[in-house]
């Protein structure tokens, strides 16, 4: 276990991401988030262990995952491939006997030199662009000793350094974990505890708590995901804006619009998205939303 | 900035191209056929300078309503003219074809076709430029060139004149026509005859004069015309306009342009001739910029002309390039898709003492660019560590509105290049572009595309001991039986020794090709308005330039770095595939194996990921393929330049190649320049170009292409804008020599594909060079669809 908790448990790098902190970044997601938001693009981060991917348009239907699953979870019906989800084990051998990566292994355990080695590779983009490295997930203090190790290491190179977080997390274990990075970009589902509850599965007091505490020590970017019709009426979003201007006048705030580039994941992952159908907010709805927080002084900016 | 007022006459006249549904023009082949026949008996470049000089005299001229620059190649709009004596192989063989071929096609009207067979092509039967070659080719190197599954294609050269030069119009705009004939006089004048090169150079000379006399008075048609224009003209502005055209008309191109307007239309006049005594593509402008700037600052000092007239002035040039059209033979088709002429016009760069040299012109090229929506001319930016942000930033601008232009450049790479090939500091940091990614000093004859060659179908007759998968025949050496190869080290060397076999085969063909243009095809007007031919005396095509050099590229290299990369560790490393087992797959075109084409495809690492591992190999590939070629000297006393790139030639050069080890299926595309395999990049553009400066650029003199495609969502602000600026920076700061961007969604090129009618404007960067989109064929345009698309982040 011991030689585990060293390393971190990583499910992607995402190089030239240059809309989550300054410049030209590496985006290293960490698996695992103790927010379960129904409008979440990256299902793969929800769980904290190693798991399996199964893409059908990628599947050549040669039946190699079927023999080599060890509890039957995997079966041929009709030519299709067909995973029962409840009976996966992941022990991941079918992914490793996958020819075409139609199902492929999500997560892999590195240690803080593997991911240094990895985003020391845009070192020349990140000087360019007065750029680096941002951390995002599912929630990186979920592994909050890898991030503490890792923060100050990437930062010897020069690196900025940007940690993408829910806030949902313990006060002294968060702030330890983060306090060396340059930059926060926190996230605020919902001003509204019912709604904050029903949709991303836990209350925001936590999160509300740990976010007036932070912005009195570090540079924080307040990242807010807009859904249409759940988080957006302007009683919620004025409230939001008061609470966000009383706690970090004229800061800096962004808003995300909802896309529904996650969805498909979900299908590849065996869950189910049960957000109703929802249409991506229009140029004009972001903007109208944005007068809110313009109207106290922040600075908004739509992403 | 984002939408500009265009301009009325801008929308107008560049609708009016759009609306031109491309056509073959018989006048010049009717006026070339006569002249050849008037003047039999002629030493061959005093008969090309007459033959010219009947063209310029003879053809129809036009002056198209609202256009401020006069001038075009043909009789009409956007038609395209034809060149029997380089072409008439083609021509007769494919007269049916053009209206049927699926790209670039070109209406042919009954009495032109009729004319064409019974009076012009029987003259030149077995006289162009084709039938001449294959004549002189020995056998083994001409069963190559004629090779239904080609290795290399000489097409470009073999069917057309030589193209890719840069000329020097600083001169000519200085001097005009008349200045060029004192020259020329001087010389003449001082010649001694007694000498034994003597009346070779008195040939030359006397065809300059000749040729000078034809494009003044070629000039002067236009003024006569304008005012014959101007006196029926109802409209008064229009009819002022074609008065001042007259005027302008007087004085150049045979006096010294004196201000903004005259130097334009000078320019214009010098340039397009080039277009009218060859064939050859991407006679490109070079730094327009540079050249203009003195009669710009003059004009606008002087107060006669405004920088709202020079916008409008600039955008009519933008438009006139666009109407310089070819017949191309099907297959140079295929390798240059879209009509392509690849005019490339440079901008920024430093001067000769290293100095930023950006101009308001500069700016106010990119505007024009923005403000037409046309192919040509192919616009490149130089880079350099003190380029001006604002400028850079314009230019980026430019590119994220979806316009696909222009491409850039980095300036160390270029003036490396040029100076190890002996090209003194002040003129290698005078460099233009050549066509697509060629760099070349001033006074040079390029010939930077002189062949492209399918380095994916080496390493194929290198894993079948010389034989074509294809078709079954002994194309190469034998290698030796690949179940005897013991690791990569025996593959590699197999490959070389098949690099090295066609690129002899290559170079014997393009030396005879020079020479067969040299006696056939001599240049007069090019070698006229080029440096150091009028001093020494000597035609372009014999060497008469201060450089020379010749250019063949390099096709598939992302296929062979592949391949090599999944041989050395799926068989020689992990020995989860026997060598047996691939080659049977590969015979049978993975029928039956497709685990094993998966395994290919995904168990080994792959060019574009920033991957030690297959990037050392592709840099081996890289040094192979230059080392070969480099050590070359071609007919015109100048080098072989090695380049690597593809033009739109990855889509027919990847039909003549069977499976390979990388999993490509038998005749599928290959990758194009030196970009990814599609869809095996799997981490974004940073990734791209980290492997691509892992390449030694400066060995790579003839220049590497590295394409890549954005949504236009990604950059519609600035931070999107910003990033690939700094995209680019980098790339630049790691070594990297050229980078193109197309900014469009694989949603409109597939709406394109099915409407072309509604999507007629739209451009697309094939590659080096920017086309219509719905002049591609369907490979061509599938192709460009799969280059992976950054968008996700």
């Amino acid at each position: 276990m011991s030689n585990i908790e060293k390393k971190g448990l990583i499910f992607n790098f995402q190089r030239f991401s240059i809309h989550d902190g300054p410049g030209i970044r590496t985006v290293v997601f960490l698996k695992g988030c103790p927010l379960n938001c129904k409008w979440c693009s990256n299902p793969e981060a929800f769980l904290n262990n190693t798991q399996i991917n199964y893409s059908s348009a990628k599947c050549i239907n040669c039946n190699t995952c079927v023999g080599a699953c060890r509890v039957d979870a995997i079966k041929n019906v009709n030519n299709m491939i067909e995973i029962d989800w409840d009976m996966c084990v992941n022990c991941l051998e079918c992914s490793e006997t996958c020819s075409t990566q139609a199902i492929s292994k999500i997560g892999q355990f590195y240690t803080v030199e593997e991911v240094i080695e990895k985003v020391k590779r845009d070192a020349h983009f990140y000087k360019k662009s007065h750029g680096g490295v941002t951390i995002s997930g599912g929630e990186p203090v979920m592994q909050p000793e890898f991030l503490r190790n890792l923060i100050p290491e990437i930062r010897k190179y020069g690196f900025n350094v940007a940690i993408e977080t829910t806030g949902y997390v313990n006060w002294n274990i968060f702030y330890d974990a983060v306090k060396e990075a340059d930059l926060l970009l926190f996230d605020l589902k919902s001003i509204d505890n019912d709604t904050h509850l029903k949709y991303t599965g836990v209350e925001n007091r936590t999160i509300l708590d740990n976010y007036k505490k932070i912005i009195k020590l570090k540079d924080v970017v307040t990242r807010l995901p807009l859904i249409p019709g759940i988080n957006t009426n302007e009683k919620d979003l004025n409230n939001l804006a008061n609470f966000i201007s009383e706690n970090n006048p004229n800061g800096v705030v962004h808003l995300l619009g909802y896309h529904s580039l996650g969805k498909a994941k979900y299908n590849q992952l065996g869950l189910i998205y049960d957000l109703a159908e929802i249409k991506s907010p229009s140029e004009y709805d972001m903007k109208n939303w944005a007068e809110a927080f313009k109207n106290k002084g922040l600075i908004v900016e739509l992403l | 900035m984002n939408n500009p007022v265009r301009h009325w006459r801008t929308i107008k006249l560049n609708d009016e191209l759009l609306d031109v549904k491309p056509e073959i023009c018989i006048e010049r082949a009717r006026l070339v056929t006569k002249a050849y026949q008037e003047n039999e008996g002629d030493p061959m470049v005093l008969k090309r300078a007459k033959t010219i000089s009947k063209v310029l005299n003879e053809m129809t001229i036009f002056i198209q309503k609202d256009q401020l620059i006069v001038g075009a190649q043909a009789s009409s709009l956007r038609v395209a003219p034809l060149f029997p004596e380089t072409e008439s192989t083609y021509l007769e063989e494919e007269i049916d074809l053009f209206e049927k071929r699926e790209q670039d096609r070109l209406i042919v009207k009954d009495n032109i076709k009729k004319e064409l067979l019974e009076d012009i092509l029987p003259y030149w039967k077995n006289k162009d430029t084709k039938s001449l070659v294959l004549k002189a080719l020995p056998e083994e190197t001409k069963r190559l060139v004629t090779l239904q599954d080609q290795i290399f294609s000489v097409d470009i050269h073999m069917t057309g004149s030589i193209g890719h030069v840069i000329v020097n119009y600083e001169k000519v705009l200085g001097k005009g026509f008349a200045g060029l004939k004192e020259d020329i006089n001087v010389k003449l004048s001082n010649l001694d005859m007694t000498q034994p090169d003597s009346s070779e150079k008195y040939e030359l000379y006397c065809s300059m004069l000749i040729i000078s006399d034809a494009i003044i008075s070629f000039a002067h048609r236009y003024a006569a015309k304008a005012r014959e224009l101007a006196r029926i003209e109802e409209d008064e502005r229009w009819k002022k306009e074609l008065l001042s055209i007259a005027e302008i008309c007087d004085n150049v191109p045979e006096k010294p342009a004196e201000n903004f307007r005259e130097a334009v239309q000078s320019f214009w006049f010098s340039h397009l001739l080039l277009y009218i005594e060859q064939n050859g593509l991407a006679v490109s402008v070079g730094r327009f910029d540079q050249f203009m700037y003195p009669y710009y600052k003059k004009s606008i000092e002087e107060g006669s002309i405004v920088d709202g007239e020079v916008q409008e002035l600039l955008e009519c040039l933008w438009i006139k390039f666009t109407e310089i059209m070819r017949a191309y033979s099907y297959e140079s088709a295929k390798y240059y898709a879209g009509f392509s002429i690849s005019e490339n016009l440079v901008l920024g760069g430093i001067d000769a003492t290293g100095e930023d040299v950006t101009n308001e012109l500069s700016l106010m090229c990119l505007e024009a660019e923005r403000n037409t929506l046309l192919p040509q001319p192919n616009l490149a930016v130089r880079v350099h560590t003190k380029s001006p942000k604002h400028f850079l930033k314009k230019a980026v601008d430019v590119v994220s509105s979806g316009r696909s232009k222009p491409e850039f450049f980095n300036d160390d790479v270029g003036i490396s290049v040029l100076m190890s090939s002996g090209v003194p500091l002040e003129e290698a940091r005078d460099y233009s572009i050549s066509g697509c990614v060629e760099a070349v000093p001033p006074h040079c004859n390029g010939m930077t595309n002189a062949a492209m060659s399918n380095i994916a179908k080496a390493l194929e007759l290198a894993l079948n001991d010389g034989v074509c998968q294809l078709k079954e025949i002994q194309i190469g050496p034998n290698t030796g039986d690949p179940n005897n190869f013991n690791n990569i080290e025996d593959v590699i060397k197999a490959f070389k020794i098949q690099v090295e076999a066609y690129v002899k085969h290559m170079v014997i063909a393009l030396q005879i090709i020079e020479k067969i243009h040299a006696k056939h095809f001599p240049l007069p007007y090019f070698s006229l308005v080029l440096d150091d031919c009028i001093e020494v005396g000597l035609d372009v095509t014999s060497g008469g330039a201060r450089y020379n050099y010749t250019g063949p590229q390099a096709v598939g290299f992302a296929d062979v770095a592949n391949s090599l990369a999944a041989l050395k560790k799926l068989i020689f490393e992990e020995k989860s595939i026997t060598m047996h087992e691939l080659l049977d797959a590969m015979r049978n075109d993975f029928n039956g194996k497709e685990i094993l084409r998966q395994q290919l495809i995904n168990k080994a690492p792959k060019w574009g990921n920033d991957e030690d591992y297959v990037d050392e190999i592709a840099a081996e590939v890289a040094q192979i393929y230059c080392d070969t070629v480099s050590k070359y000297k071609n007919t015109r006393g100048g080098i072989y330049r090695p380049g690597i790139y593809s033009v739109s030639g990855n889509v027919p050069l990847g039909q003549h190649v069977g499976a390979l080890p990388n999993g490509k299926l038998k005749r599928g595309a290959l990758a194009d320049g030196i970009g990814p395999e599609h869809g095996t990049d799997k981490f974004g553009p940073t990734a791209i170009a980290s492997s691509a400066s892992k390449l030694n650029h400066k060995i790579i003199t003839n220049g590497t292409i590295l394409n890549q495609k954005f949504t236009p969502t990604l950059l519609k602000d600035e931070r999107g804008k910003e990033g690939l600026l700094d995209l680019i920076l980098g790339y630049f700061d790691m070594g990297g020599w050229h980078i193109q961007f197309n900014v469009v969604s694989s949603e409109t090129l597939r709406a394109a594909q099915e409407n072309p009618q509604e999507h007629k404007g739209l451009i697309i960067r094939v590659a080096g060079y920017s086309a219509f989109f719905t002049e591609l064929d369907r490979g061509v345009q599938d192709d460009i669809i799969l280059r992976t698309e950054q968008s996700t982040f």
